[in-house]
């Protein structure tokens, strides 16, 4: 069969493999559809249609970029505008940023016709626990406020009635979609990955025994409840700026059994309510690109105060763009930044993580990186097309220190 | 007056759900129509999917239920007249389709006045009949 020279591509799961959990949303079966269509469609794009990006680059852009400028791009700005005006890389974008909008327009159908019954069943779960703190007076920083981030409308956080959940249902439904399953029926498999990480890093350091964890940043809930899950004695505590939130991520822990995390709505920026070195481990978890240059270092030096003289400072993001890694790739990767309302995205991966850590308070020689990937059990997990459809790999790298 | 919550308004939901994200939308095509026509594509190419998942459904609840072959369907050979009645709403649905494009070749077969034209005439208490263009 040497003509067939078409590389096969895992199906992505249909939605109702995504794991059912106390305040996950009705779907019926035409909403089913939708989102089926939405991950298929996303999969073939990235299979099929993405590597068409390299192609329009190598063969067209860049030939046409030296003819005119006598060189080649400098950066991965120039790279982008020059794509902008290519016609494939224009139609894939479209498609791509489409699809995008399709699936916010199909989450929002999901959750608004069943807002108050969403948010009934998370208050039944909710109700008079010692788990869930909200403080309506926790301002929305602009970085939320200003941002739709993922062209999701609403943000995170925005109510439309008593109780909200919908911005949480409507992003974790849409969550399992857009990753196509890759990782894992709770979404949860960056969390597996960092709990496996750490288990590993005890092994080599038996003095680290974490007790209390924070997580600045939890949204939904997905990463952490796996981490809750693989400390059980652990005390964990989660913060998030948004309500609807965290109304969801515990009632969506609670129904899973797990019961050790405190959700508490305050500001990554200001963790005045907790002591100075009073943590074993500090994370954040896919969350520093939607901050900002103002935020982010605040946040990172009030990681850095909590945290034990021996504890553990760990944040899982994309990589980092360096000298190292082709202007091409770079320009790939920033995709997201300029269609999928990620503004931060792009300077947020081009700031020096380690130099970031240094000035939060860390000692440059305690700084080290981890590269995860997703861990999935089951159908789910597979990824396809690595380094074609790039930042869309269930693929992480960490920057962890020690105090 | 309705006094039902506007959240459970058909009409409402159906505004709220369309909502866009915050920003200025990027723009992939040299014009705005453009834009929209794709938009438009890529929702109905979703909503056909839905379409073919929900046939698919019928059918297989149909085979479960012990009411339908779904091998019948494959083998399935209309007769002479069946099979013509249907080409005949194939055609029909082609046509639905192109309906703008068929107007459009109509319009360019005879010169015609337009709206604003027709309304200066109707206008005209003279009742004078002009040679148009």
């Amino acid at each position: 069969m040497k003509e067939i020279d078409s590389a096969s591509f895992d199906i992505p799961p249909p939605v109702t493999a995504a794991e059912r959990h106390g305040v996950y949303p009705d779907l019926n079966h035409d909403e089913c559809a939708r989102l089926n269509f939405i991950s298929a469609c996303n999969r073939v794009i990235a299979s099929t249609l993405s590597p068409g990006n390299q192609l329009a680059y190598s063969t067209q852009v860049l030939p046409e970029f030296v003819q005119q400028n006598g060189r080649e791009p400098v950066s991965r700005h120039e790279v982008r505008k020059a794509m902008n005006q290519n016609a494939f890389h224009a139609f894939w974008s479209a498609t791509r940023r489409n699809l995008m909008e399709v699936r916010q327009q199909a989450g929002a159908a999901v959750v608004l016709r069943q807002l108050d019954q969403l948010a009934s069943r998370a208050e039944s779960l909710n109700h008079g626990s010692e788990n869930l703190h909200l403080n309506d007076e926790v301002d929305i920083p602009p970085y939320v406020s200003e941002v739709d981030h993922h062209c999701m409308p609403g943000s995170y956080y925005r109510e439309l009635v008593e109780g909200d959940v919908a911005p949480a249902a409507n992003y974790d439904t849409g969550f399992f979609v857009t990753t196509g399953g890759t990782i894992g029926a709770l979404n949860d498999g960056a969390g597996k990955a960092i709990a496996s990480w750490v288990k590993d890093y005890m092994q080599s350091h038996p003095e680290f025994s974490p007790k209390r964890i924070l997580d600045i940043g939890v949204a939904a809930g997905h990463s952490l409840v796996a981490i809750a899950q693989a400390f059980p004695e652990a005390e964990v505590t989660a913060i998030d700026v948004s309500a609807p939130m965290l109304r969801y991520a515990h009632a969506r822990a609670k129904s899973l059994g797990v019961n050790n995390i405190r959700f508490v709505q305050m500001s990554g920026e200001d963790l005045s309510a907790f002591e100075d070195e009073s943590f074993d481990w500090v994370q954040t978890s896919i969350f520093l690109h939607e901050l900002s240059a103002k935020s982010l270092p605040k946040i990172l030096a009030e990681a850095c105060r909590v945290l034990k003289p021996d504890g553990l400072t760990l944040h899982l993001e994309q990589p980092q763009y360096d000298d190292e890694m082709p202007l091409f790739e770079q320009f790939m990767r920033d995709w997201d930044a300029y269609n999928n309302n990620e503004p931060f995205w792009t300077a947020m991966h081009s700031i020096d993580m380690e130099q970031a850590l240094i000035n939060s308070g860390v000692k440059p020689e305690n700084i080290f990186h981890a590269a995860m990937r997703a861990e999935v059990e089951g159908r789910s997990g597979k990824s396809d097309q690595e380094g074609q459809d790039y930042g869309r790999n269930p693929a992480w790298h960490a920057y962890a220190a020690t105090k | 007056m309705s006094d039902k919550s506007p959240l459970q308004d058909t009409s409402v939901l159906a505004q709220l759900a369309n909502k866009k994200s915050q920003g200025v939308r990027p723009s992939y095509f040299n014009e705005q129509m453009a834009e929209q026509h794709y938009s438009i594509t890529m929702a109905l190419v979703a909503e056909l999917a839905v379409a073919r998942e929900r046939i698919d459904t019928l059918e297989r609840v149909l085979s479960e239920s012990g009411l339908l072959d779904r091998g019948e369907i494959e083998a399935y050979l209309p007769s002479e007249v069946d099979a013509e009645e249907r080409q005949r709403a194939q055609v029909e649905y082609s046509a639905r389709i192109f309906r703008a494009v068929q107007q459009q070749v109509e319009a360019m077969q005879q010169k015609e006045l337009s709206v604003e034209e027709m309304a200066e005439r109707l206008a005209d208490a003279d009742e004078t009949p002009k040679e148009s263009g």
